[in-house]
């Protein structure tokens, strides 16, 4: 709320240190309530939760309508039905990036799909444009691209190529742009990576610290986010398996490079990854059991964890 | 549009898009930021930031540095953090100590060093190898302190003191290596020396 009130910090002077700024967010979603703000004059808050809840029904017509062109009709249904009950869905009702982030992804992967490359490159412009890993997705769009037009055509220049070039030039857009601002802003191009330092994130082997977060004690928090990602791994790997690597291999990205960094919010990152409810819809499919079982879970535990989210729960950062 | 004309112009808003793109690489390559911005965000050489001012490292002969409080002058690397011992610092690696006298010192300087508590340190090693400037100056061992404090002192020459620019002060703790760590039943961290406080002052004796 505060960036999109004031803009971006001149100098880092936030947290106890006062070695944090405002520069680490990306800048389309507040840039939007911001608009929002002026149009309908309501208070900054306000109108950032009713812009993502206008998202959020975009986003559920769209993901409705992709996984009913790209699987079942059924199976849209039912990851309706756990998208909307899913542990963490309070953070699509809440002034966070997850909705629209999610919404670009969908769309992203909807002009894929259709091969509308330069629709597609435009999408992921904008994703990257909303959080850092969304320039991730040109490499689902390049293996769809090469998987498309195969390894010998895809070097020549023809009538077919030069959208596709096109697209995958305008992926990073989003990216760049904040970068050049950045350093127009701070003199550094990648002050939003630098100030990662006052949040306390240090590169480690994701692997190791998966593991040692597994080994560890099972009443942390490490230990809950550990198994999150476990789980949010083999569905990536079942992704994979069913044909789906360009989203499994997103998935992957965007579960491994901010795992590199800590598990501070990895699981609102997993929530905001549309190909795991895809996985989860198909299990549900599976036998009534597993379908009621697994929604019953994650109603309660929606339940608890928008509670917790509104009494500020650290786990819920 | 024929589809010759859409063929160009895709091209030319790529390669646009290309020459943007290497223009901000250029830009990542080169940021326009501060030396003290520089040294925390980017090189990350120091551990506490202390704001935009060209005066973070400015120290004067006699000041105390208080290692249980966050201080500019300490490298990121080297000093640790142990609540259990009230938040004195331990040496791990080689720590420094970035300080910019704002004149050239007229004596040689005596450095205090202050360990956490003096019956720690008998436990340990307490050994640690100092270098001025990245070139090695002496080693000094904390069990063979006169005083009952375990406080043990280093001369330090007047001109290995940078005048106006940074002088860097390497403090390295004599970890063994693993297997004689093992050997001797002993953990990495039984040998880091737990430093309480540093502070100058001149030496009335120049340094034969």
């Amino acid at each position: 709320m505060d960036l999109s009130q004031h803009g971006y910090d001149a100098s880092p002077s936030k947290h106890a240190q006062g070695n944090a700024a405002n520069w680490a967010f990306f800048p389309l979603f507040p840039l939007l309530v911001n608009m929002a703000y002026k149009v309908s004059g309501v208070d900054h808050f306000i109108a950032a939760i009713i812009l993502n809840n206008a998202f959020l029904f975009v986003l559920m017509v769209l993901l409705y309508q992709h996984v009913k062109d790209e699987y079942s009709e059924h199976l849209a249904w039912n990851v309706l039905l756990i998208f909307s009950f899913f542990p963490y869905s309070v953070y699509f009702s809440v002034p966070y990036t997850e909705t629209i982030y999610m919404l670009l992804m969908t769309l992203a992967f909807t002009l894929l799909y259709k091969k509308k490359w330069v629709m597609a490159g435009l999408s992921i412009a904008l994703m990257s444009s909303t959080r850092s890993l969304g320039v991730m997705m040109v490499f689902p769009m390049l293996y769809m691209m090469v998987k498309h037009h195969g390894y010998r055509n895809i070097v020549r220049l023809n009538n077919e190529t030069s959208p596709m070039y096109l697209g995958l030039m305008l992926a990073p857009l989003g990216l760049f742009i904040f970068m050049y601002y950045l350093y127009i802003h701070t003199g550094d191009a990648l002050a939003f990576k630098h100030i990662q330092i006052a949040w306390g994130r240090e590169l480690e082997d994701p692997v190791s610290r998966l593991v040692n977060a597994l080994a560890g004690d099972v009443m942390r928090y490490k230990f809950y986010a550990a198994v999150v990602t476990s789980f949010a791994f083999l569905a990536c790997y079942y992704l994979y398996r069913i044909g789906r690597t360009p989203e499994a291999i997103f998935c992957v990205i965007s579960i491994l490079i901010p795992l590199s960094t800590g598990f501070t919010s990895l699981p609102r990152y997993i929530t905001a990854l549309f190909p795991i409810y895809v996985v989860l819809a198909i299990l549900m499919s599976r036998s009534v059991w597993l379908r009621y079982g697994l929604l019953g879970a994650s109603m309660i535990a929606c339940a608890y964890l928008s509670a917790a989210w509104t009494n500020r729960e650290y786990f819920m950062a | 549009m024929n589809i010759e004309n859409i063929k160009i112009l895709h091209l030319s808003i790529s390669l646009t898009l290309a020459l943007f793109y290497c223009y901000v690489v250029f830009l990542i390559y080169n940021p326009n930021v501060s030396d003290i911005y520089r040294q925390y965000y980017i090189d990350n050489t120091i551990k506490y930031w202390p704001g935009e001012t060209d005066k973070a490292f400015n120290y004067a002969i006699g000041d105390l540095i208080d290692l249980s409080k966050p201080s500019p002058y300490l490298s990121s690397e080297g000093w640790s953090r142990l609540k259990s011992w009230g938040g004195s610092r331990v040496t791990k690696g080689t720590a420094y100590l970035y300080l910019k006298v704002d004149s050239a010192p007229e004596h040689d300087v005596l450095m205090s060093l202050y360990p956490h508590n003096a019956q720690n340190v008998q436990k340990l090693r307490s050994r640690l190898y100092i270098s001025v400037n990245h070139i090695p100056l002496t080693m000094v061992d904390f069990k063979a302190a006169e005083n009952s404090s375990g406080v043990v002192q280093i001369k330090i020459p007047k001109m290995l003191f940078n005048h106006n620019d940074l002088t860097v002060i390497g403090l390295r703790a004599d970890i063994p290596d693993r297997l004689e760590r093992f050997l001797s039943g002993h953990k990495s961290k039984d040998y880091y020396v737990a430093l309480k406080s540093i502070r100058t002052n001149y030496s009335a004796e120049p340094i034969k």
